[in-house]
């Protein structure tokens, strides 16, 4: 089982790669957007220092949600899917496979590149690291939700909008958890609950999420 | 054939309208996915050797999007020989291959047919006559 959830692993983070712009498009729009804030609201640096663990998960919520419009999408157009439907291989490692492939080249690069925007932001120092962690955590989580919306609307012609109104309300959780551990952390308080909580949520998407998965696979590819 | 739902999706391989190759992967890349599906381990050598089967040797690293259409079918068709199977189900395999192709194609076929392989398959256009297949003309009234 490992070594096919292994082999999916190296062919979608292989052709991402090669593909470029489904993995670089995500983290250019978390860049630009983050920048923009600073413009909008003005310079202050207290007020930043606020706002910054808000803005920085909101915009890095809206930037997973992009990226996973593409999850299951060109699988759908070049017959991949059928293919993997038909294998006789079970599903659950497929697409849990294929999810931990998409977080590897969307959720982990966006939390890594996630503290400069913190120094951009004017995060104090001591929210970095709960950035950074609860981000990679929180962008997995992000990713299982997103991957089943992906995959009730691969069928479908025009179906980004339609995704975002499936998944922004199940990603509002993860989002409260998310800021408040960074806010804790600059606060000088304990952040640990906030990423246990993160954590329990992680561990329920992984083993759920890729029954849900497969299930509206199924039903986008019987159409 | 085996009786479960599981078996019998081993036991069988579909090759349909879609490539189901990516375009920026090589053929080898490709079809070590498709090995991967079956549960096949180490498949490297085999599918080298699937590919030289249906004329793709030396293709085995280029990128598929740099392959003609009947090279890329001819990618898809290779894994008839890299994932063992009792039954084929071909959609339209003869799409964008030439007459010399088609001919090799039935030549496969009957010699899976005779190693106690079943083929169902769809074709616009008639086939061999030493293949000695059971037609089934859709459409006609």
């Amino acid at each position: 089982m490992f070594s096919l959830m292994f082999a999916i692993i190296r062919r979608d983070v292989l052709a991402s790669l090669r593909r470029g712009s489904e993995w670089s498009n995500p983290l250019l729009f978390f860049v630009m957007v983050s920048t923009l804030f600073p413009l909008g609201i003005g310079p202050d640096p207290k007020q930043l220092a606020v706002l910054a663990p808000g803005i920085l998960w909101v915009v890095a919520l809206l930037a997973s949600m992009m990226a996973t419009d593409s999850l299951f999408r060109s699988d759908f157009d070049d017959a991949s899917l059928e293919q993997m439907l038909l294998s006789g291989a079970s599903l659950y490692p497929q697409v849990l496979a294929k999810t931990l492939a998409h977080w590897l080249l969307s959720g982990l690069p966006l939390s890594l590149l996630s503290p400069l925007l913190g120094v951009l932001l004017q995060l104090p120092s001591q929210g970095m690291l709960a950035l950074l962690v609860s981000l990679a955590i929180g962008s997995a989580v992000l990713s299982f939700i997103g991957a089943v919306g992906a995959a009730l609307i691969v069928g479908l012609r025009r179906g980004g909008l339609l995704l975002s109104l499936i998944v922004l309300p199940l990603y509002i959780p993860v989002l409260i958890f998310g800021s408040s551990a960074v806010k804790a952390a600059v606060d000088g308080a304990a952040y640990a609950p906030q990423l246990a909580m993160l954590g329990a949520f992680l561990m329920m998407a992984l083993a759920l999420a890729p029954l849900a998965i497969g299930a509206a696979l199924r039903i986008s590819v019987d159409q | 054939m085996s009786g479960s739902h599981h078996g019998f999706q081993r036991d069988m391989l579909y090759l349909g309208h879609g490539a189901g190759i990516k375009a920026v992967l090589s053929p080898l890349e490709n079809l070590r996915w498709s090995c991967a599906l079956r549960g096949i381990t180490k498949p490297d050598s085999l599918i080298i050797t699937a590919l030289a089967q249906v004329g793709l040797a030396g293709y085995e690293h280029q990128p598929c999007m740099s392959l003609s259409a009947g090279q890329q079918r001819r990618v898809n068709l290779a894994r008839l020989f890299c994932c063992p199977a009792r039954l084929w189900i071909l959609d339209e395999p003869f799409t964008a291959i030439d007459q010399a192709g088609v001919a090799e194609m039935e030549g496969w076929l009957a010699e899976f047919v005779s190693r106690d392989g079943m083929v169902l398959l769809t074709s616009h256009q008639p086939l061999g006559v030493e293949l000695n297949a059971r037609v089934v003309e859709l459409g006609r009234r």
